[in-house]
């Protein structure tokens, strides 16, 4: 198993909040430095969302400048990852906005109700090479689905977020996340059906 | 393929891991902070909430009494006089109106002079000041006009007067994709109705007038839906430049008010909050001399 994926690697330590308010009061050096261990996971967040390393190298250069421009007004700088994230995300979701117009048909979660007659796949189990092309499969199954469902998809199995971490990461609550996060689930699951037929 | 795999979390894992392990952007922070030096911070002059509405009911009162007696002076030399052909100053509510032309965002700013809606439903005339306002939009549901913007400015300032027909059904979780539902209540009912769909307090709306008629007012520092809300913004009513939840602190003023049996939603924004004062003040100049027809 993959070590757990995230973009807040020292969060609330005491350089990062030093380095946060000399950002906020508009210290590129350390705007840069605040940023530097952090690009990697930013990055990682970005790609796999959106799936493409073009657009989510735009996703990150333009939350990045976006975050750098709205520094000011982030009251409590101990919770800039937290902040940072939420940028992201929104950067993410607009490009996938844009790349909508260009190309594939998104599955909204609400399309994709369960059907009677899909297959119960639960009694198979693969072989060494279907492992790589349910993969890709898989891939492109999530790139189907609208871009709530991917993010949050991505900080539960990737990011390894709690429902709780979440909530307070999205501001939504506990219950609804729970919910959206079973919708997302079902839906990748409808979606991967499609692979197939 | 003949074969695929139950899904369970380890393949969702798999797949974003292997999706992500691809991310190797080199020379990505050089280029951002290429960017950062030549992208000023936007200044910190925001309110915060919770000070706003303590602080909102003294603030429109002193503005509301600096208006009346900015009002009281400019109105009082007019009486009696042609319309000053200067530009620097409306034309009275006596002069002929022309019409308003929709240039869009990035139209010349309007002569000054008194304009009336062609489009527009219910019509009205309104004054405007010498480059103060780029005509934007007059369409039969949305008259937007653009603040002129300062040099180097390129963020949008703004009012907007929307006739309220539609309104979405879930405008945070499904955004425009959630569909729409006629609009049937009043103004009033129209704040009920957004509390009961934002996903966060807007406060409570304070009475107020607008074009002499009672009103209902709703005066905010955007909170931060951008990850909470679909496409990162919260569209209200299914016309116009969407009256989002723009940037967090974004100071924005709504109004609805009933006009001959229809609600309409008077918006006003500003995307720095520094330009807030002067970008409502504006617009309180040209609302204040709003005329409908019938």
């Amino acid at each position: 198993m993959a070590e757990a994926v995230t973009w807040t690697p020292r969060p609330g330590t005491e350089m990062d909040l030093d380095l946060a308010a000399r950002a906020r009061s508009g210290d590129t050096t350390a705007f840069e430095s605040l940023l530097e261990p952090r690009m990697s996971g930013l990055a990682r967040f970005a790609l796999a969302v959106i799936g493409d390393e073009h657009d989510a190298r735009d996703a990150v250069q333009t939350a990045c400048v976006q975050a750098w421009r709205e520094l000011p007004a982030l009251r409590d700088v101990a919770r800039f990852d937290a902040w940072l994230g939420r940028i992201l995300a929104n950067s993410c979701r607009q490009l996938l906005r844009s790349r909508k117009r260009r190309r594939v048909r998104e599955i909204a979660v609400s399309e994709l109700e369960p059907r009677a007659d899909s297959p119960d796949m639960s009694g198979m189990a693969p072989g060494p090479a279907d492992v790589v092309a349910d993969l890709d499969a898989l891939g492109r199954a999530f790139d189907r689905l609208d871009s709530d469902a991917r993010i949050l998809l991505v900080h539960h199995h990737l990011e390894g977020l709690s429902i709780g971490d979440i909530a307070a990461r999205t501001g939504l609550s506990a219950a609804t996340v729970k919910w959206r996060l079973h919708m997302a689930r079902a839906a990748l699951e409808r979606s991967l059906e499609a692979e197939y037929r | 393929m003949t074969m695929r795999l139950r899904l369970q979390d380890g393949d969702i894992r798999a797949m974003l891991v292997a999706r992500a392990q691809r991310a190797a952007f080199p020379g990505l922070l050089a280029d951002v902070i290429r960017e950062v030096q030549t992208n000023p911070m936007r200044r910190s002059s925001i309110v915060p909430r919770s000070l706003v509405a303590p602080f909102a009911a003294t603030l429109a009162a002193g503005i509301v009494i600096a208006l009346v007696a900015l009002v009281a002076l400019v109105r009082a030399p007019q009486v009696g006089p042609p319309p000053s052909p200067t530009p620097s100053h409306a034309a009275s509510p006596a002069a002929t109106a022309t019409a308003m032309l929709g240039v869009g965002l990035d139209g010349a700013p309007m002569p000054a002079g008194r304009y009336h809606t062609v489009f527009f439903q219910p019509p009205f005339e309104f004054d405007v000041l010498a480059n103060r306002w780029i005509g934007a939009q007059d369409i039969p549901r949305q008259l937007l006009l653009r603040a002129a913007p300062p040099q180097g400015q390129s963020g949008v300032d703004a009012l907007t007067i929307v006739h309220l027909e539609n309104v979405y059904v879930d405008p945070c979780a499904k955004g425009i994709d959630g569909g729409t539902q006629p609009w049937s209540g009043d103004a009033t009912a129209f704040f009920d109705w957004l509390a009961t769909n934002a996903p966060v307090s807007f406060g409570t709306p304070q009475p107020t007038t607008q074009f002499g008629l009672p009103a209902v007012r709703l005066e905010v520092a955007q909170p931060d839906l951008s990850s909470s809300c679909s496409l990162g913004y919260m569209p209200i009513t299914d016309v116009g430049r969407p009256f989002t939840t723009g940037l967090p602190g974004q100071p924005t003023r709504y109004v609805a008010v009933d006009v001959g049996g229809q609600t309409l939603l008077v918006t006003i924004w500003a995307t720095d909050p520094a330009r807030w004062d002067e970008v409502r003040s504006a617009a309180d100049e040209v609302l204040d001399t709003v005329e409908f027809s019938n």
